[in-house]
């Protein structure tokens, strides 16, 4: 490469390198939905939930909680025991006067003020930036006071050795206290679902940003009567209900 | 003087003979860890910084993951068991076992770790091409300090001595 190649190329550079900046600052040219860098930090800009339609979800379906068990390598036992891990379980409520059945899927509610953050005593229980409320498992102790605080019976403790049938994607381990995540690792990747909205035949599981006034979400939250469960608490769940 | 001689000897025949000279390379009676070559041609960071450092970097990732969400490859901990996972007896890609390249140098080290407690020991993939370094490129032709800038942000130099300055206000 000789002076003048060397000159030019450095010219140019320079030249495209002005454009540039003439263009950018504070000019966003397409504004285009786009997931979060794998070292971007989750931020409020964000907050995560769910819609449940309880008009849809059908008595007897189990498609979320296998879905979310396999997603995440709990295990469900044939007969239910306290002691089992549960990340999310069907309820049937039948109307004490009319008689009316319904069923619904009941998980973490992801709460904006949840009580197991409150009660933790070790801070291992705590609210993503983006609503979603975990457990950081590298700190619980296992002493289950978050399970005795949260109103929704969401949280589950490992009572048993789990001999490596761990999944890659979800840690577990044996004296620590879990629930629904909200598929983090899904909205880390930037799949914009979780597991149980993806399983449910009827489509009665909705994901999606509260935040985010165009969201499919919000503009149905925004349209149609719809419930948290105790709302009496106050804690403003990221998880709502309609049809109940 | 032949006496003192022989007894020498003898003496020097017995420490030949004795499992401690002949407990091989190390002689101080620990075998030297097995060093089991990863699947890709180089790691995330060179050699002399991953031994020093995996573990901080390693702590460091897992806190940003947690709590905000940050799931870069290098230094996280799936990815290093994509690599290092090597087949057991059964064929099973995994990285426990006594002769496996963590434990066996934990063991040396007289470290007991417990990652894999909660976390799976099989890779999630099937290991045929390294995840994210290249032969020509990547992370992994950085040097060491450049690495602990970028992992670490502003956290003191590790490998300076501790100063009393450092303790300033702990120890008084």
């Amino acid at each position: 490469m000789n002076n003048f190649e060397q000159y030019r190329r450095r010219f140019l550079g320079g030249a495209l390198a002005t454009a540039g900046a003439a263009v950018m600052p504070g000019l966003v040219l397409v504004e285009v939905a786009h997931s979060r860098a794998p070292d971007e930090p989750v931020s409020s800009k964000n907050r995560w939930g769910l819609l449940i339609d309880t008009t849809k979800c059908a008595t007897g379906c189990n498609e979320c909680v296998t879905a979310c068990s396999k997603e995440n390598g709990w295990t469900q036992k044939e007969v239910y025991s306290p002691q089992d891990p549960q990340w999310i379980r069907k309820v049937e409520l039948t109307h004490n006067s009319t008689g009316a059945k319904h069923s619904l899927p009941v998980m973490c509610q992801h709460c904006e003020e949840p009580p197991c953050v409150d009660v933790c005593p070790t801070g291992a229980s705590f609210k993503r930036d983006d609503g979603i409320v975990l457990v950081d498992r590298h700190i619980c102790i296992g002493c289950r006071y978050c399970m005795m605080a949260c109103p929704y019976k969401a949280r589950s403790l490992v009572h048993e050795d789990l001999n490596d049938t761990q999944l890659a994607r979800m840690p577990r381990g044996k004296g620590c206290v879990e629930s629904c995540t909200l598929c983090m690792h899904k909205i880390d990747a930037g799949d914009n679902t979780t597991a149980c909205a993806e399983a449910c035949p009827e489509h009665a599981i909705l994901f999606g940003d509260l935040n985010d006034a165009g969201s499919e979400i919000a503009q149905r939250l925004a349209g149609h009567a719809s419930r948290e469960i105790r709302a009496d608490l106050g804690l403003n769940t990221g998880v709502r209900y309609t049809g109940i | 003087m032949l006496a003192s001689w022989l007894k020498s000897a003898a003496l020097g025949a017995l420490l030949a003979l004795s499992p401690l000279a002949t407990a091989g390379d190390s002689g101080a009676g620990v075998p030297a860890p097995v060093i089991q070559k990863g699947t890709g041609d180089k790691c995330v960071a060179d050699t002399e910084y991953m031994r020093r450092n995996h573990m901080k970097d390693l702590k460091h990732q897992r806190d940003q993951t947690m709590h905000q969400g940050i799931r870069t490859k290098q230094f996280s901990l799936k990815n290093c068991i994509e690599c290092h996972a090597t087949p057991d007896a059964s064929g099973q890609r995994t990285v426990l076992g006594k002769d496996h390249f963590c434990q066996s140098c934990h063991t040396y080290a007289a470290v007991k770790i417990d990652c894999f407690q909660c976390h799976s020991s099989k890779p999630e993939g099937n290991g045929a091409m390294h995840p994210i370094v290249s032969a020509t490129d990547g992370p992994g032709s950085r040097t060491a300090a450049s690495m602990r800038h970028h992992s670490l942000g502003k956290s003191p130099n590790l490998d300076s001595p501790i100063s009393v300055k450092d303790f300033a206000g702990v120890l008084k």
